[in-house]
């Protein structure tokens, strides 16, 4: 059994198994990443680094707050931070320790984030400004990543073939739903539209365009005595059950391959980006792929496997105290996929956008079908206009370059108008899809605004969506905003940004401590169950060395 | 008005009493389903109707974010 050793009075003491130090409270955090769109009707729209960099003054004047070391942006008082990377705007989470905890603090820098904007817009004159949880951008091959972290005993490294199999199969539980990217022409629903920025399994690199990998091999550890799992291959999701089943089938997971069961002994699989993408492809979740050892397995058959061995080893005293309540709830989850998507349409985010999407379609007098008719056929014109040399270089796919008489594919037009009308498909319709297509991708884009101009959260307020989390409501969310979770090395950050913030001073954070510059104490917060303050006498970070932590 | 979430339900419930696998279950979520649908149009017609025209606001969301 886990033992509770409380190293001081701290109200949720951390769990550790019993003779050692290992902890079974799991430590977890997240990162997600968000596109910042602005509209002005009187005049242009300030560059985006002029915008983000407003954004980022704001913050650090509306919040409490201590700059990160460096050029890192701002830690704030829940422990949390807030920063720009390659243009994207970011919320990192403060360390939790249960799903609960994850899904309000999420859901707390999100309301931070979408006050942010509304500021922003209000102070330079725009119409609008909004934070998106876009995941991709349909027009260009941009992806904006909504990453986790999972405290581990064991290297990353070690961990990916247990691992692999798993973040795959995810998908059908954790997809934000979308349309294919990277088509210029193409207008195709997919589970999660970043499983087509994955292009290998592991990788070392979280940016690189084909280069992103299902396991992400990096150790950057943050803590001493602990290694960190990052995991990119994730969407950013709206529905609260969603993130909560993600989080904590996610923690399991990861404990039952830290804890050197070796999970995926027989789910290895033969092409696992492949298999990501087939049971991305499929809204019933029956798609199969195909194993090492022979068999073809659904995502589910794979989520059962794992299951299984999580239930098998559910009071085992390094699993997390809460993985009993979890494992049920993934189990009913994965019974309720079994009638997808009709029967997650209102809790999981790809299910809503599916039967959002269909609604729409429908509504223009058209089906799934008939877009992906539409989408066979303009994926093969702009491949006739790819070949053909006059035209290889032309960006625009319009209709009357496709049905000029005198244009590049003329011949290819007249050669396929006879088979049209057996597929319900017309040449004049051309115009049709592609205004439909641009319509689906803004409404995928908009759906996850931060704030109530959100499609999701327009229609959370309606009441017809299913996703809440028991027990996390409205004034917990506003606590987090501004407190801290209750232990680990999050909990002092936070209470030390609250206390410093006040003086106003050159102090500065970072993940593993935190600089009192007027008093040249450094609190160190290398181990991340630390309980206790420990100041210790330190010169000035930013004048003694790059890197004074 | 805050429901109870989807999984607090699903689990209290049995294989054989599964949601989708009943023929209560399965109109119940057909119900669900055109609330959803209901809701979305409304929405749909205010998310397309702004400023900006769909391939426009696609185009202007593309260029602000600097086309990485």
């Amino acid at each position: 059994m886990a033992i509770f050793k409380p190293r001081n009075s701290s109200p949720q003491p951390i769990r550790f198994v019993e003779g050692s130090d290992v902890p079974a409270t799991h430590l977890m955090g997240f990162e997600q990443e968000m596109a910042l769109c602005a509209t002005k009707s009187s005049g242009p729209v300030p560059d985006l680094e002029i915008l983000l960099k407003k954004l980022c003054e704001i913050a650090e004047e509306s919040l409490i707050h201590l700059r990160g070391f460096g050029d890192s942006g701002i830690f704030i008082a829940n422990g949390g931070r807030l920063y720009v990377d390659c243009l994207k705007y970011e919320y990192a989470g403060p360390e939790c320790s249960d799903p609960d905890e994850m899904v309000k603090y999420l859901l707390a820098g999100e309301r931070i984030l979408a006050a942010l904007a509304s500021e922003l817009a209000r102070r330079t004159g725009l119409d609008d400004a909004g934070l998106y949880r876009c995941n991709v951008d349909y027009v260009g091959s941009a992806t904006w990543g909504a990453h986790e972290s999972y405290l581990t005993r064991s290297e990353p490294s070690k961990l990916s073939a247990d691992l692999i199999p798993f973040l795959a199969a995810r998908v059908i539980t954790a997809g934000a739903g979308g349309f294919r990217p990277l088509t210029r022409t193409g207008c195709t629903f997919t589970l999660s539209p970043r499983a087509w920025h994955i292009c290998v399994p592991m990788s070392q690199s979280s940016t690189g365009a084909g280069e992103r990998g299902i396991f992400h091999v990096k150790d950057e550890t943050l803590s001493t005595g602990y290694h960190r799992l990052h995991v990119l291959v994730g969407d950013a999701i709206c529905s609260h059950a969603q993130n909560w089943l993600k989080f904590a089938t996610t923690s399991i997971v990861v404990a039952l391959a830290d804890a050197g069961l070796h999970p995926a002994r027989e789910m290895a699989l033969c092409d696992p980006v492949d298999a990501l993408r087939e049971f991305a492809s499929d809204p019933t979740c029956k798609a199969t792929a195909r194993a090492k050892s022979g068999r073809q397995l659904s995502a589910a058959d794979i989520q059962r496997h794992y299951l299984k061995l999580a239930r098998q080893h559910m009071h085992a005293d390094w699993m997390p105290a809460w993985a009993a309540m979890a494992i049920e709830k993934w189990d009913a989850m994965l019974r309720q996929l079994d009638g997808a998507p009709d029967s997650v349409a209102t809790c999981l985010d790809w299910a809503i956008k599916y039967r959002v999407f269909q609604s729409h379609i429908e509504k223009k007098g058209f089906d799934q079908k008939w877009l992906r008719n539409c989408t066979h056929l303009t994926d093969f014109l702009r491949c006739c206009l790819d070949a053909t040399p006059s035209a290889a270089s032309l960006s625009e796919f319009s209709p009357e370059l496709l049905l000029n008489p005198r244009g590049p594919v003329r011949k290819i037009v007249s050669q396929l108008a006879p088979f049209l009308p057996s597929r319900a498909m017309e040449w004049g319709q051309l115009e049709t899809y592609l205004k439909l297509r641009s319509e689906l991708f803004a409404l995928d884009f908009k759906f996850g605004r931060l704030g109530e101009k959100g499609i999701f959260n327009c229609l959370d307020r309606a009441g017809v969506l299913d996703h809440r989390v028991a027990g996390i409501d409205d004034a917990q969310i506003d606590y987090a905003a501004a407190h801290p979770p209750a232990l680990g090395r999050a909990k002092l950050r936070g209470e030390a940004i609250r206390r410093l913030h006040k003086k106003g001073s050159r102090d500065v954070s970072n993940w593993t401590s935190v600089f009192d510059s007027g008093n040249g104490m450094l609190l160190n917060l290398s181990d991340p169950f630390i309980a206790e303050e420990i100041w210790s006498k330190k010169g000035n970070p930013n004048t003694a060395c790059n890197f004074p932590f | 008005m805050e429901t109870q979430m989807t999984l607090h339900r699903a689990s209290r419930q049995n294989a054989s009493t599964d949601p989708s696998s009943t023929s209560q279950g399965l109109s119940q979520i057909q119900a669900s389903c055109r609330r959803l649908a209901d809701a979305a149009d409304a929405e749909i017609e205010r998310a397309l109707n702004g400023d900006l025209q769909a391939e426009e606001f696609l185009a202007s969301a593309h260029q602000i974010r600097g086309g990485q």
